[in-house]
């Protein structure tokens, strides 16, 4: 069976879209928050942003001891969209040295890991080297 | 009236030199290379890319595409429509007219002329077509030496730069490389699948299509050629009668992507023309050929900060042909 919470992709994480408070500016990606992290509004106001597939590092680690089912090392990286949204993810498409805090990195839609042969997608980050 | 509006295409960073596949099965030489997938790559994540990327060269939201049809022989579902994922990924309405062509190669211009037709019959204003493919060869096999990955799209408008001028098509029962649902390619007479399927096929096609449009091979300006295999394409150009240096190809840079294979050789065909002109299309997978003419009205757009065909071809990373092995997923493994 396929759960269904894999079974689509939501439409925020599919299109990027995330929602920027109307009193503060704080974007939340991907879920539209009932309360402001950054202000505290409750209940905040949110309008819908279309963000941009870049952003950079803020901090990361690379694994090195994961679960059978990952590749390792992994780096894994807090990434801030230039909108000021903050995502947990993989860094892929260069060596574990070559990445570092302030690295200009690109959403890339790709696969995630398969689920009884279905395909489940999500982003990773590539360093930034022009858009395709 | 029918244009092309818009391109997009996207070809994976890694590459694999024909030299390295050889020297792993103790060969000698070989010429060329390939574009390798990573292994979280499929023919969605790169179809999505390649249609992104045309949709911005339009300067178009996913929202005011009205249809979306993909061509693929390598998706791996027996069911599992990608079309409408893709719809959805690229922000199209619900409402937007999906279909999914495979189980030949030849299926990109299929699509191509499903959605030249629907615009025609004026059901839809705007289209895109998308290709994507990863084709793995059995290894140690020659096809190995030329099965890439890659994706490109078309946005179809009523006013573009291109117009697809003529369609003509030549269907027969004639087969050459077939393969089975999660099988590779079995070995077939590879010369006579030349002969007989390929350039008997695209001849009568091309033929057919210079006679509707009562048009001479030499007015057209470049020629993309779908053909599986380096040689196919050269002996064609011969056997036709077509200048060499008309003949537009990525093969040796990126290898044979399937259905996408073609869309990227007619998008790097409009990236690299320098004065308007006229090209002849054709595609080519079992069951027949379809050729078409484009006349190009206007330069296309350049659109800063998207990738050119040419960058993307340039832009590479060789693996080994162990990483190769690991990268196809033929060795399982995490994605």
């Amino acid at each position: 069976m396929t759960s269904p919470l894999v079974w689509r992709i939501s439409r925020e994480s599919a299109r990027l879209i995330g929602y920027k408070c109307t009193s503060c500016g704080w974007v939340s990606f991907p879920e539209r928050k009932r309360t402001c992290k950054r202000c505290g509004a409750a209940p905040a106001e949110f309008e819908e942003l279309q963000m941009k597939p870049f952003g950079k590092i803020i901090s990361f680690v690379i694994q090195h001891r994961l679960p059978e089912g990952f590749q390792t090392p992994l780096p894994l990286a807090v990434v801030e969209f230039d909108e000021g949204a903050r995502v947990y993810g993989e860094i892929i498409d260069c060596r574990p040295e070559e990445v570092q805090v302030g690295l200009e990195v690109e959403a890339d839609l790709r696969v995630m890991y398969e689920e009884n042969g279905l395909d489940i997608y999500s982003y990773k980050f590539k360093p930034r080297r022009g858009s395709a | 009236m029918v244009d092309i509006a818009s391109y997009g295409v996207y070809v994976p960073r890694y590459r694999i030199k024909a030299e390295e596949i050889n020297q792993a099965w103790g060969r000698s030489g070989g010429r060329g290379e390939k574009a390798v997938a990573a292994p979280d790559e499929d023919v969605l994540t790169m179809g999505v890319k390649a249609a992104r990327a045309a949709l911005m060269r339009a300067s178009l939201d996913g929202a005011q595409v009205e249809a979306v049809y993909f061509a693929s022989i390598s998706s791996g579902y027996a069911e599992n429509a990608l079309a409408a994922q893709l719809a959805g990924l690229l922000g199209a309405n619900q409402g937007v007219s999906v279909a999914d062509f495979g189980l030949s190669t030849r299926s990109v211009t299929s699509a191509l002329q499903a959605c030249t037709d629907a615009m025609e019959a004026g059901r839809i204003g705007c289209g895109l077509v998308i290709a994507s493919d990863r084709l793995i060869a059995k290894p140690g096999s020659d096809y190995e030496l030329s099965y890439a990955a890659g994706a490109a799209a078309l946005v179809l408008a009523k006013e573009g730069f291109a117009s697809l001028g003529g369609f003509s098509a030549y269907s027969s029962g004639f087969v050459g490389r077939s393969r089975a649902e999660g099988q590779f390619h079995g070995t077939v007479d590879e010369r006579f699948v030349m002969q007989q399927g390929f350039l008997e096929h695209i001849s009568l096609a091309i033929q057919d299509l210079t006679k509707v449009m009562n048009i001479t091979l030499d007015q057209f300006g470049q020629v993309v050629l779908h053909a599986p295999d380096l040689r196919w394409g050269n002996r064609a150009l011969a056997q036709i009668g077509l200048d060499p240096k008309k003949h537009v190809s990525t093969f040796a840079q990126i290898g044979y992507a399937g259905c996408a294979s073609f869309l990227v050789d007619l998008a790097y065909a409009l990236e690299k023309l320098t004065s308007l002109r006229k090209i002849l299309a054709v595609s080519y997978g079992p069951g027949g050929s379809d050729a078409l003419a484009l006349s190009v009205e206007k330069q296309p757009s350049k659109m800063h900060g998207l990738m050119t065909v040419e960058e993307q071809l340039n832009q590479k990373e060789h693996v080994s042909y162990s990483t190769y092995l690991r990268y196809s997923r033929l060795l399982g493994g995490p994605r």
